[in-house]
């Protein structure tokens, strides 16, 4: 009974659309009529190169994934240290993770014009060679945004992690020193096995957002392009259903983005039993 | 057990609530807390006709203090969210009283989709007869129509004609033809500026170069819709010779070189900022440009004429429209205020305070105050009319279009492959869209 409403409200607000989506991607609209057209959204999708396309760039992102969880756990190690002005450093570090997505697209967007503020500081400091398109060139787009994401999203590994080692017990690095270890040794050795279960968790919920969590980025700082170069599964969603009007389609790709998304869901309890 | 049937009588008086609350919200919906019909309208325009929210707040207060009953809510869209606002609104039903759509299939394809109702049922022939019957026929299908012109503008080339004469190019006559054109765009390049400013990023663009470059080789409306309908290729030089004119355009450095990272919009203000001598631009805003500038400081010139098709020397004055959704609760009450939109008096205050005119009958030729309206008038009695941009199949700009243009200017895609993937790009919206596609095919615009 107590778990009544808050259910009723799970029920209305995920699963029912969730049922619906799936329902409706076996179905083509058109006007008032809604045909029934079985797996043929899904093969539309598939043979669609810019489906593939997209889900590539969401792999892509993947490599965000060990490089956040590096920086974040070599961050928060210095930081657990408090080295001087640690707690300024841990806010500063914190502060673009709180901001708005769209913020942080549209300074970025700015920052890295063809003729914004890097390739000026660049040209200024005699470095024109280094000037490039960031945004608009298609090799370099896609790792421009990921480097926002990860500037992004870099405090919430930072916080997540320095939380953790504040808890580890402090006889364990004690005793290390007093076998002489170095303190790269005491991160290796001490460090890393204790945030074990959070390094998991932070992999493994970064790895989610990667997949269904970066339209934002996309929308406000390339709109896909160029030329399709930056399509994301959940952009490319976007596009069909209310760009395109193929809401039918669009829910086909749901699905599928979903399904991804569920098998790393799954992983992640895996990993909390196997822990618990 | 007690408790459990405390909570249990709880949760049945709050769903009992919450469905008298959705009772009342049914019943009294489109009724503001006076008793007064509520009309929404979502609209657009402001982006490239300025002054356009201005002249909408001016006809709801018009419109109100004529209809006591009826309250207007008007509210300005964004570029981005006019289509996806209004299909998701329609896809829950709760869409607008009216809507304001891009004309051409950019309309029709919210028609072929079941999102739009035909306002020829709402209107009568008389009633739509002071209406230009070009105009009309944009949005006419399967003989019914369905869109009514919000206004008319007129495609052309604005520029900055202090950097023309610096750059010794007679700012009063700059170009006619292709040659004379590129002629011109070295003379500015020479003297330090880029000759055009323009903006790929969000995708607007390469729909704007294909209305001036595109139509050059055709002879009538149906050359195009063959080629939407895949019955031409774009394979064909005839059809695609505007993409190696934008190639050419491209190894010459007449281009700004941060098209691919600036917006549509940021692009033609480059003029503005006097970055680039050139843009491509409507003539409301060209005019606004002149009457805050001056008009010895912009100038506005038809697109240069390259190709030998009769649709060569036309020129693109389309007209956006306002439709009635579907889910529209107050139909009849929209078409009304559809139709005040038409009155003479309300026409003549849409060019008054936007600068742009309305394709009725009743426009008067003495109300134009503008140097650059008048030469568009003279454009319009001597020129065909015919905006490329109005037959695009559905999903060819948004799937094929915009990224082949872009993978032009960022991949060095030649315009013979670049013809090949909107070639392709068609045949994917024909394969995804059989529906839409067949309604396509069932248009017939009469020439």
């Amino acid at each position: 009974m107590y778990i009544g409403p808050a259910f009723v409200i799970l029920i209305v607000v995920i699963i029912y659309p969730i049922i619906n989506m799936i329902y409706q991607s076996f179905f083509t609209s058109i006007a008032d009529k809604n045909i029934f057209v079985g797996l043929q959204n899904y093969r539309l999708a598939l043979n669609d190169e810019l489906f593939w396309i997209a889900l590539k760039n969401n792999l892509k992102l993947f490599l965000c994934v060990p490089v956040m969880t590096i920086l974040s756990l070599l961050i928060a190690a210095v930081l657990y240290n408090k080295i001087w002005g640690w707690q300024v450093y841990r806010s500063l570090i914190f502060i673009p993770y709180i901001l708005a997505i769209p913020v942080v697209g549209i300074v970025f967007s700015y920052i890295l014009q063809y003729n914004g503020v890097i390739n000026t500081l660049l040209k200024g400091i005699g470095l024109e060679k280094m000037t490039a398109d960031w945004l608009g060139n298609p090799v370099l787009a896609f790792p421009s945004i990921a480097m926002v994401i990860i500037w992004k999203q870099l405090g919430f590994g930072v916080i997540l992690f320095l939380a953790r080692m504040m808890s580890i017990e402090k006889s364990l690095y004690e005793s290390a020193e007093v076998d002489g270890a170095t303190w790269f040794q005491k991160f290796i050795w001490i460090t890393i096995p204790q945030t074990k279960s959070i390094i998991e968790f932070y992999v493994i919920i970064t790895l989610i957002e990667m997949l269904s969590w970066v339209f934002n980025f996309i929308y406000v700082m390339t709109s896909g392009g160029p030329g399709n170069k930056t399509t994301v599964l959940e952009y490319l969603i976007y596009k069909k259903s209310f760009g395109g009007g193929d809401f039918n389609i669009a829910m086909a790709i749901s699905v599928m983005l979903l399904l991804l998304a569920g098998i790393l869901v799954i992983l992640h309890q895996i990993v909390l039993r196997k822990e618990d | 057990m007690g408790r459990i049937k405390k909570y249990f009588s709880m949760l049945l008086v709050l769903l009992a609530m919450f469905s008298l609350i959705g009772c009342a919200t049914g019943s009294d919906k489109g009724k503001t807390k006076d008793g007064k019909y509520s009309l929404t309208v979502w609209y657009w325009g402001e982006q490239e006709v300025p002054g356009y929210k201005a002249y909408m707040e001016e006809m709801v207060k018009r419109y109100e203090k004529e209809h006591q009953d009826v309250k207007v809510e008007a509210v300005l869209q964004e570029s981005d969210n006019l289509y996806t606002a209004f299909r998701t609104a329609e896809a829950a039903g709760e869409g607008p009283d009216i809507q304001y759509l891009w004309g051409g299939t950019q309309a029709l394809e919210d028609v072929w989709k079941g999102n739009v109702a035909p306002i020829s049922d709402y209107l009568t022939d008389e009633d739509l007869s002071i209406i230009d019957k070009a105009s009309l026929m944009e949005t006419n299908w399967d003989g019914k129509q369905w869109g009514i012109p919000a206004y008319g503008f007129t495609y052309g080339i604005a520029y900055d004609k202090d950097a023309m004469r610096t750059a010794g190019v007679d700012p009063e006559k700059p170009f006619e033809t292709w040659d004379e054109f590129m002629d011109c765009c070295q003379k500015i390049k020479a003297s330090g500026i880029s000759p055009l400013g323009m903006g790929l990023k969000d995708g607007y663009l390469p729909a704007w170069i294909g209305i001036f470059l595109g139509q050059q080789n055709l002879d009538s409306v149906n050359d195009i819709i063959d080629l939407m309908n895949g019955k031409t290729s774009f394979t064909d030089k005839k059809n695609s010779e505007w993409l190696y004119k934008i190639q050419e355009l491209l190894d010459a450095g007449y281009i700004n070189d941060d098209i691919l990272s600036l917006d549509f919009y940021q692009g033609q203000q480059l003029i503005e900022s006097g970055k680039a001598a050139m843009t491509l631009h409507t003539q409301a805003y060209a005019v606004s440009l002149e009457k805050s500038k001056g008009a010895d400081k912009i100038g506005f010139a038809k697109a240069p004429v390259y190709g030998n098709g009769k649709l060569a020397n036309s020129i693109a004055s389309p007209s956006q429209v306002y439709v009635i959704p579907k889910s529209a609760k107050h139909k009849e009450a929209a078409a009304d205020f559809l139709l005040f939109l038409q009155e003479e008096d309300n026409i003549k205050c849409l060019y008054e305070m936007a600068n742009v005119i309305m394709p009725n009958v009743n426009f008067k030729e003495e109300w134009l105050t503008s140097e650059i309206d008048k030469q568009v008038m003279q454009w319009k009695k001597e020129d065909i009319n015919f905006c490329y941009q109005l037959y695009f199949a559905p999903m060819f700009e948004s799937e094929g279009l915009i990224p082949t243009v872009q993978k032009m200017f960022s991949e060095d895609l030649s315009p013979e492959d670049a013809a090949m993937e909107l070639d392709s790009s068609l045949q994917k919206g024909i394969e995804q869209n059989p529906e839409v596609h067949e309604a396509f095919m069932k248009w017939d615009v009469t020439e």
